[in-house]
């Protein structure tokens, strides 16, 4: 507990109790509100001392003192009585005793009326629990401090491309190694790339996930180690000896945490790697806990292309530089590398950004501030509820209180049960709303797949974050018709339980105000649940551009030592597409070097023949893939023009190609006036160029609400690559794997394959945080809807309940049943409208900030908000109809006798 | 004269008790009350100074002047709160010779006569 946290806890208490002081009369509070304060002061002062748990301790006992004796202060300036001894006197041990009465006595009571406590206790829990979860959300971004020592220190650097590849694209080592001789602004930047090896000569060949680092990468990030050393200066060196650090989770999976490890050498690619070291199990977080081993950086053999961006940058800024000001150096720097190297770097800036930034990106915290907004909202409209049926309550138990009062109870006693009874529920609410987030965590961590809903837990924060938020919820809602019974004269009492006061007039508009907000806020809310179901929909419904169902893929990497010549490469495919074509119940086998949607869509620049590049915005780009021949029957992806690559289209035929749709209609103007045009990748015509044979209709790219990318198609036979996917057409999908697996392993056992699963199921999994959060919204949707029509009903069944005399005299003097009826109906109406015009303006408006997160329906779509009012105009109906009824059975003889 | 004096809460008469040694300000009276009572009765501020207003109105007790700084303000006991914590000490002896009479609490036996 540092001195600082100390200081602001003070301030924080100080704030809290002069807060309070506005209880008093005002009259009080300038003859004695500084005496009080300084008193106060002084004991948390004290209290601070002796450690926060006191201070709060502290701060609740003033606060309790100070709601008491403003209580009692107010009541004597009513009816001039003095405060009487039938509590047994001050103190703390009697406040204690009388405490613990009052609770026995509050829990007896709670426990009769089963059918209150029941209620209050689960608005309580649906709207403790929804702010719960949020704050966990808010706890992993916020909060709760990343692996990284001191990441405010820390700066991420990334390239901004010139296409849609986001600002946070990766970087080339050629100009990491600029970035590194000129910036200024870092004490040290180190670069990573992720990649996977093949770990053989230990029993079964296995995939590892892999980050190649720079040496310095662990002490820019302040990792320890837990056995041996991790890297030092040289390690990354040109020639130096292959070293490995072994992740804390790989080391416990496949050693069993022997320390023993250290110093045997692993067979990585087929490369022999010493290892020297264990990682901090800390930085498994997120996707960085799947990596199983670090090696050195080394560069491809030949150098590295400028262009080959696969670099992901940290660096510790110097002191006092802000990310900031060392992203206004690093842009400089990379307009100097755009001129220095326009045919690589043209278009490409680059920024610094801080972790945080790093960690979420842009629309994230967009959908982040609507949760929070959302989960308010519900907040409120179940506060607004509660106070409600506090105020009705108290009004029925006034006949209680006056007797009590008559008999010689002080205000402070009335005020200190009925806070005690609202404390009690409230903790009840607050541990049940503990256990319902607790339970939809579970449940949103076993549905998603992304790496940040694993990292969401209750912590002490979090418990911290539900203690306050039940503490002040029961304040909020209980404090006010407390002091209001404590306030009121022994007659008022006695006559509110009865139909003669009706509450006054005050009252009701209170009542009506807060309904109409609950049915404003619930109307707003829904509106925007039903706008994000919809974007979701529409984003399923998008064709992906080939058939998805009944297709298996796995990938494969071949280590650049086995299968060196591309000849033994091509034939090493084609055996492999043999023996997976032989498993029965499959249709079709083909193979790409870049899966369609579930594949990146890094863009690279063609050279296209007779088209002249005179401004950087001119240069023709494209994805690339290298498919084998087959590959677009087995896809099923759409042929438009011009044929499919075949057998002939080897290594000594003249180099074709196929482009998409989008390309064609881009560059060429029609799919029919592409065939037979030439490109060539790279942006001049230095390399060899293609004939196009073909146009195929689009595939989506990643973000399935994005337009298409043009692409661009090789035979996999003119451009061997050894990162390939193979693509599987069967009808017994899910269960292939055995088959497929035995498949390969009769081509070759060495050959470890990774990532097979069914292509719906890897779609699915790429949506999963989508429908994670959809639901969320629908969930919070619901909840406010339910919460705003108990709101509604409780509040027209109570004024029917009040005005039971009044409707038996008009019943008595020949109204009939329907106009009894509609006049209750009228007066529900009435709310209702007033909330839903509302709603729906606060709605649209919340709608039309949040565009970004809604794609293929406008924020202003008519269907939503026509649905949105119907289920409303339902569900109030209903919630308004049923204490219309019973207004019609009110049996006038029993309503006018009633006293 | 014992019963025009106002019934006292029991923050009051500890006040009281406090201003019998003499003047002074808020703190202190605080301060008295929990060492005298070891910690058993401890004012706190909002009850305190609640107190001392109803006290200062039904003129219990009074202001003796400006304390070390302007705002800090001393009260001194009147004779109408000696009174007032009087007739209260002396109700209290006669609650607790009852106590004693009926062998709740030991003490000196009532003179019987023999």
């Amino acid at each position: 507990m540092t001195s600082t946290r100390n200081g602001l806890s003070l301030r924080v208490a100080r704030r809290l109790t002069g807060a309070l002081l506005v209880l008093y009369p005002s009259a009080f509070r300038d003859e004695f509100g500084v005496a009080v304060r300084s008193l106060i002061d002084r004991d948390l002062v004290a209290a601070a001392a002796y450690g926060q748990l006191a201070l709060l301790s502290a701060v609740v006992t003033h606060a309790w003192d100070i709601v008491l004796s403003a209580v009692s202060q107010r009541r004597a300036r009513l009816t001039g009585r003095r405060g009487t001894m039938a509590n047994g006197g001050d103190g703390v041990l009697a406040a204690w005793n009388a405490w613990r009465r009052d609770a026995k006595y509050g829990a007896r009571l709670l426990a009769k009326q089963r059918t209150f406590s029941v209620v209050v206790v689960i608005t309580l829990a649906l709207a403790i629990g929804a702010n719960t979860v949020i704050f966990t959300f808010a706890n992993v971004l916020l909060v709760r401090p990343l692996p990284w020592r001191d990441q405010a220190t820390l700066g991420w650097l990334f390239n901004i491309g010139p296409q849609a590849e986001g600002d946070k694209s990766r970087v080339s080592l050629a100009d990491f190694e600029d970035f590194r001789a000129s910036a200024r602004s870092f004490s040290a930047l180190a670069a990573r790339r992720l990649t996977t090896v093949t770990l053989s000569g230990r029993g079964d060949a296995e995939r590892l996930n892999t980050t190649e680092a720079t040496a310095n990468l662990f002490d820019v990030w302040g990792l320890q180690r837990v056995a041996g050393r991790l890297f030092r200066p040289g390690d990354d060196a040109t020639g130096a000896a292959p070293v490995a650090v072994l992740s804390h989770q790989f080391w416990q999976r496949r050693f069993g945490g022997d320390r023993d490890i250290v110093g045997q050498t692993l067979l990585l690619d087929g490369v022999s790697h010493t290892i020297v070291g264990v990682l901090d199990p800390a930085i498994e977080v997120g996707n960085l806990a799947t990596i199983d081993v670090y090696t050195p950086l080394t560069l491809a053999p030949g150098g590295s292309r400028r262009d080959d961006r696969q670099l992901t940058i940290t660096g510790r800024l110097l002191p006092g530089v802000t990310p900031t000001q060392a992203s206004a150096e690093i842009q400089t720097i990379a307009k100097r590398l755009q001129q220095e190297h326009p045919q690589t770097n043209r278009g490409w800036d680059a920024h610094v950004i801080s972790t945080r930034q790093a960690m979420v990106g842009g629309n994230a915290w967009l959908a982040f501030t609507l949760l929070g907004l959302v989960v308010s909202f519900v907040l409120m409209i179940a506060c607004a509820n509660l106070a409600n049926l506090m105020l009705s309550r108290s009004t029925e138990r006034a006949r209680e209180i006056a007797i009590r009062t008559a008999l010689g109870a002080s205000g402070r006693a009335i005020v200190r049960q009925l806070l005690i009874e609202s404390l009690l529920l409230g903790t009840v609410g607050g541990i049940a709303g503990l256990l319902l987030a607790k339970a939809s965590l579970v449940f949103i961590k076993s549905v998603s797949s992304e790496g940040f809903f694993k990292l969401l837990d209750i912590d002490r924060n979090v418990l911290v974050f539900v203690g306050a938020i039940t503490l002040a919820t029961t304040v909020a809602f209980s404090l006010m018709p407390a002091l209001q019974l404590a306030r009121a004269g022994v007659g008022d009492l006695l006559k509110a339980g009865t139909g003669k006061a009706s509450g006054g007039a005050r009252v009701r508009r209170g009542r009506a105000v807060l309904v109409v907000s609950q049915v404003a806020l619930a109307v707003s809310l829904t509106v925007v649940g039903v706008l994000i179901v919809r974007s979701l929909i529409a984003t399923t419904r998008i064709d992906p551009g080939f058939d998805s169902h009944n297709a298996f893929i796995f990938r494969v990497d071949v280590p650049s030592t086995r299968y060196a010549e591309p000849g033994r490469l091509l034939l090493l495919y084609e055996k492999t597409l043999a023996e997976l074509r032989a498993i029965p119940g499959v249709s079709g086998a083909a193979l790409t070097s870049r899966l369609p949607i579930l594949g990146g869509d890094t863009p690279g620049p063609v050279a296209i023949d007779g088209r002249s590049v005179s401004r950087p915005a001119d240069q023709a780009w494209a994805v690339s893939s290298a498919v084998s021949v087959d590959f677009f029957q087995t896809a099923r992806i759409a042929m438009l023009s011009g044929r499919t690559f075949t057998r002939d289209d080897n290594a000594s035929a003249p180099r074709a190609a196929i482009v998409n749709q989008e390309m064609a209609k881009r560059y060429w103007g029609s799919p029919a006036a592409a065939i037979g045009k030439r490109v060539s990748v790279g942006d001049t015509a230095a390399a060899a160029p293609m004939t196009i044979v073909g146009v195929v209709a689009d595939t989506r790219p990643a973000d399935v609400s994005l337009p298409p990318n043009p692409q661009l198609y090789v035979p996999i036979a003119q451009q061997p690559e050894r990162s390939v996917a193979f693509f599987l057409r069967a009808v017994r999908a899910p269960a292939l794997f055995p088959d497929v697996r035995a498949a390969v392993r009769r081509v070759d056992d060495g050959l470890a394959l990774f990532d097979a699963r069914t292509v719906d199921e890897a779609l699915s999994i790429e949506n999963s945080s989508d429908y994670v959060l959809t639901g969320m919204y629908m969930a919070f949707a619901v909840i406010a809807l339910t919460l705003a029509a108990a709101g509604l009903y409780g509040v027209i069944s109570y004024s029917v309940s009040q005005r039971t005399r009044e409707l038996g005299i008009r019943v008595a003097l020949g109204a009939t049943a329907s106009e009894v009826r509609s006049l209750v109906l009228v007066q529900g109406a009435r709310l209702l409208v007033g909330g839903t015009v509302i709603g729906i303006v606060v709605g649209a408006l919340i709608a039309s900030t949040m565009r970004a997160l809604l794609s293929g329906v406008s924020p202003l779509d008519p269907t939503t908000y026509f649905l949105v009012v119907g289920v409303f105009a339902v569900v109030m109906g209903v919630a308004t109809y049923v204490p219309a009824r019973r207004a019609v059975s009110v049996d006038p003889i029993k309503a006018l006798r009633a006293e | 004269m014992l019963d025009d004096a106002p019934r006292l809460a029991p923050s009051e008469f500890q006040i009281l008790l406090a201003l019998i040694d003499g003047p002074m300000n808020g703190a202190a009276i605080k301060d008295e009350v929990a060492r005298r009572t070891d910690g058993d009765v401890v004012l706190g501020p909002g009850t305190l100074y609640t107190s001392i207003k109803r006290m200062l109105d039904d003129a219990l007790i009074g202001e003796h002047g400006p304390g070390a700084t302007q705002r800090e303000r001393v009260y001194r006991i009147t004779l109408r709160g000696r009174t007032a914590a009087t007739a209260e000490a002396k109700r209290l002896e006669r609650i607790v010779a009852h106590a004693r009479a009926k062998r709740l609490i030991p003490g000196p036996k009532p003179r019987t006569a023999t």
